[in-house]
């Protein structure tokens, strides 16, 4: 536990002494920051910049224009160099927080 | 038959003037020497012209009304500036426990607690900087606290964002 940062609580709870539930947002949990974002076309390699592997999201497009599938429902892969996708226009997100 | 009356015309004496016919001023000879030598008057210069200067130029403008330099009081029960007169003007009074102002509706304005330093301002404080160990804004909406390094905001009930120290907190 650290001793600084900033957190702020829900309606009702005061925030000096809530539950961590009970938080809206703290600094003392890690948050997802985002590196970069883009779409992947065709599919292949995309060098994130970072010296480790990043999190991050990948959505494939349905046959439909504009439509996207879950998050993670495809075969992309990432290490601590590029981000690789595997079909052509995935949308993807490359965040700062490193895979643990 | 009556008799007449014999009419003189009224004689009037010369009379001198009050200087005339006096025989000058001199001194008078001490008795036996029998030599005489006029009253000598001895020059009496004119007083010197005193401005005080110093006080006026240097210490005090009593043109512009500004006090120049430092004033030493003597102890002094109480002041008071301006006569209160509802609606038409306030006053400012001195005392040895503060300083109270009021305005012509009679609020207070400006008091400064001489026992306790407490300080009450009705208008805007400005300054180019700001030393204060503790900010209250509003009625406990922001508290910013330089002793417990904390920033505290109220949403009017509870306390809901707290940015600074917090031992253990985060």
């Amino acid at each position: 536990m650290a001793d600084w940062g900033f957190k702020v609580s829900q309606e009702g709870f005061d925030v000096k002494i809530c539950d961590d539930k009970d938080l809206v947002v703290s600094s003392e949990f890690n948050m997802l920051k985002t590196s970069v974002v883009g779409t992947k076309t065709p599919a292949g390699v995309v060098a994130h910049g970072l010296a480790y592997t990043p999190v991050f999201f990948t959505m494939r497009p349905f046959a439909t224009a504009g439509h996207y599938g879950l998050v993670g429902d495809d075969a992309s892969y990432t290490d601590s160099t590029n981000l690789t996708t595997a079909v052509n226009n995935t949308k993807y997100y490359i965040f700062y927080q490193e895979f643990e | 038959m009556t008799e007449e009356t014999a009419y003189r015309p009224q004689e009037i004496p010369d009379q001198p003037f009050p200087q005339e016919g006096l025989p000058p001023t001199v001194s008078q000879a001490s008795a036996g020497e029998g030599v005489y030598t006029p009253e000598v008057v001895k020059d009496k210069e004119f007083p010197v012209k005193r401005v005080a200067v110093e006080l006026l130029s240097s210490a005090l403008n009593t043109r512009s009304k500004r006090i120049i330099q430092e004033f030493q009081f003597t102890e002094s029960g109480a002041i008071q500036v301006g006569k209160y007169q509802a609606g038409v003007t306030g006053d400012v009074r001195i005392s040895p426990v503060g300083i109270v102002a009021r305005d012509s509706a009679g609020n207070l304005t400006l008091v400064l607690d001489g026992e306790t330093g407490d300080a009450v301002f009705r208008g805007e404080i400005r300054s180019g900087s700001l030393v204060s160990g503790k900010v209250t804004v509003g009625n406990n909406s922001v508290i910013i606290d330089g002793k417990s390094q904390t920033i505290i905001v109220n949403d009017g009930t509870t306390d809901r964002v707290l940015i600074g120290k917090q031992v253990g907190g985060f």
